[in-house]
């Protein structure tokens, strides 16, 4: 029974390597600034993906809510700064709305969502996902419907944009990691082990994992709205379930334990497909064999395990 | 007007019955494996694919119907022997297989028959009309609906009846008392993915002159039987029949009275069985 205890007292103690390894993620991330050109493209996309799969891996890894319905988070966001802009509105207010809107969807399905357990939950998160990008793809007038959005009149700084993507992103793991260990993180993270338990003890099950959904939606629309800056076009295709599954890939490939290993996974994954785009078109055919691949041989992720090796042994959560 | 909401009827139905084959194999699949399997509109595509390319070969829209659900079946066994397998009892790691299983099928066919839409038209002895009165129908949908009717009583009977029908409703009861009774729990999960997966390639066949193929269609129909499986609830085939008809009536009504919104309407549908019997209309708790 008291097993337990000791991991708990070293947990508070972070080996210094580990310290390092993680300063090294966002060393790397911060790199680009020197090159600029598509090096530093591809690392903007990194962080803003990684900013939506550390949002993941706070729901799936902490949680154990396998959310397949990120992508419509990611595209509320994008269509929020989209419109924003479209309709003249100051930039600001338009990064502001982004989580906005994406955290209220994220109520609205939650309420449903929540209403059932286990793999339901990933059907359902399915399926409000779509809804989305069906309306995207039906309601022309706003959305621009299959042509998408485009903001090439808009000029930010690619840099700036840059130093604030990859601050959003270190921000958003401390912060996220901070809640983790706050009472609300420790009566999350029972409720993954067993919600029936949980309950048992009195604890209002629904409303945490609604409230995690909430952040962690509104995280994921930032990131959509980033997206759009950064990619000066908001696509419906963006919002297809495939997107979702991307990120999955994602937080899988880093492990969805901790936090770090979203981000890890969604640089990891961005240079490869940068890598692979090179030479096929056959976009789902990666993804797909990426997923299996990931699925049957690396389900801890990488991260944890090269937390483990340059860490010097004891990985905190 | 009477006539309009006749032959939408029958639209629907016939929209329904199609939706039934895909969420019965689901289901079943489901109840037994404990596998979503998100690759299923994918199978139902390939299916579809599979019997528009046998049919062209052959020369025969039958040849195809009773082919094609055999080699997706056989598709299906083998997925559940090869990758499915090892990964027993972890839910969400094979939920995720077959989402990347469907990805890549569906990106093997847009790759192999184009990316362009394809209507099929349907075999000779079902094209064209059929006079009943002052109701002109034409015959395709009425053999769609005929055969869903028939699958839903042949595999009711099954279920029923014969001795793998009954090993399948003990699986999905309980697999492990099911397993102590002598029953294999292995064996009857890789047969009902074989037939769940058959049902798929079925639907792909006989869906094909109904609803044109297209890249994308795969993720639709997989979503169309999600919602019908919410709505229905799983494990019962029951659920799914009355589930499928009822998304096809509302999304059949919904093209017709709000075009701009049929597909929120069923959405609206799930939403609301959702908020007020989570496990579905006609669900087991606990399952």
């Amino acid at each position: 029974m008291m097993g337990w205890l000791p991991q708990v007292v070293r947990l508070r103690k972070i080996h210094p390597g580990v310290l390092v390894l993680r300063a090294s993620l966002i060393g790397f991330l911060l790199l680009p600034l020197a090159f600029k050109g598509y090096f530093l493209y591809l690392a903007t996309e990194a962080a803003l993906l990684g900013l939506a799969a550390v949002a993941l891996s706070f729901l799936l890894g902490h949680g154990g809510i396998p959310s397949l319905g990120q992508a419509a988070f990611l595209g509320l966001g994008g269509y929020a700064v989209g419109l924003a802009i479209r309709e003249g509105l100051p930039l600001g207010l338009g990064l502001f709305l982004a989580p906005v809107v994406a955290g209220a969807y994220g109520i609205l399905s939650g309420l449903f969502v929540f209403r059932t357990q286990g793999i339901f939950v990933l059907m359902l998160t399915l399926a409000f996902g779509q809804m989305v990008y069906s309306a995207a793809y039906k309601w022309t007038s706003l959305t621009g419907g299959d042509d998408g959005l485009s903001l090439s009149q808009l000029s930010v700084n690619p840099v700036f944009l840059h130093v604030g993507a990859v601050s959003a992103l270190a921000v958003a793991i401390l912060i996220l990691r901070h809640l983790l260990r706050t009472p609300y993180g420790k009566t999350f993270e029972a409720i993954r082990q067993s919600e029936e338990k949980a309950r048992s003890l009195g604890t209002a099950a629904f409303w945490h994992k609604l409230l995690a959904y909430t952040v962690a939606a509104a995280l994921t629309g930032l990131a959509g709205g980033g997206l759009a800056l950064h990619r000066t076009f908001v696509s419906p295709h963006d919002l297809f379930w495939l997107t979702s599954a991307v990120l999955m890939v994602m937080v899988l490939l880093g492990g969805s334990r901790g936090l770090w290993g979203g981000a890890f996974g969604a640089i990891l994954y961005t240079f490869i497909q940068a890598w692979v785009s090179s030479f096929t078109e056959l976009w789902g055919l990666f993804v797909g064999l990426l997923l299996i691949f990931t699925v049957l041989f690396a389900r801890e992720g990488l991260w944890p395990i090269l937390e483990r090796r340059l860490g010097g042994g004891n990985a905190g959560p | 007007m009477a006539l309009l909401l006749l032959t939408q009827l029958l639209n629907s139905l016939a929209f329904g019955m199609l939706l039934f084959l895909l969420a019965l194999g689901l289901s079943l699949i489901f109840g037994v494996a404990r596998v979503v399997n998100l690759a299923h509109g994918a199978f139902y595509l390939l299916g579809a694919y599979l019997g528009l390319a046998l049919t062209q070969a052959l020369g025969s829209f039958w040849v195809s119907l009773l082919l094609v659900p055999l080699l997706v079946g056989l598709l299906g066994v083998s997925v559940e022997r090869l990758l499915l397998r090892g990964l027993h009892g972890r839910e969400l790691e094979q939920v995720l297989l077959t989402i990347g299983l469907g990805f890549v099928l569906a990106d093997l066919l847009r790759a192999w028959f184009g990316a362009s839409i394809r209507s099929v038209p349907p075999p000779a002895e079902l094209s064209g009309p059929l006079i009943l009165g002052p109701l002109i129908y034409p015959k395709y949908p009425l053999f769609v609906l005929a055969t869903g009717l028939l699958l839903f009583l042949l595999v009711r009977l099954i279920l029923a009846r014969t001795p793998f029908g009954i090993q399948v409703r003990a699986v999905t009861t309980d697999p492990a008392m099911a397993s102590s009774l002598g029953i294999r729990p292995t064996r009857v999960s890789l047969a009902t993915f074989g037939l769940g997966s058959a049902l798929a390639g079925l639907g792909g066949v006989v869906g094909a002159p109904l609803i044109a193929l297209a890249p994308g269609l795969d993720a639709q129909m997989t979503l169309f039987a999600l919602i019908v499986v919410v709505v229905g609830g799983l494990g019962r085939i029951e659920g799914s029949f009355f589930g499928a008809l009822l998304v096809g009536l509302v999304d059949g009504f919904g093209r017709l009275f709000f075009p701009q919104v049929a597909m929120f309407l069923i959405f609206a549908l799930m939403a609301l069985v959702l908020a007020l019997r989570p496990e579905g209309l006609l669900g087991r708790r606990g399952t």
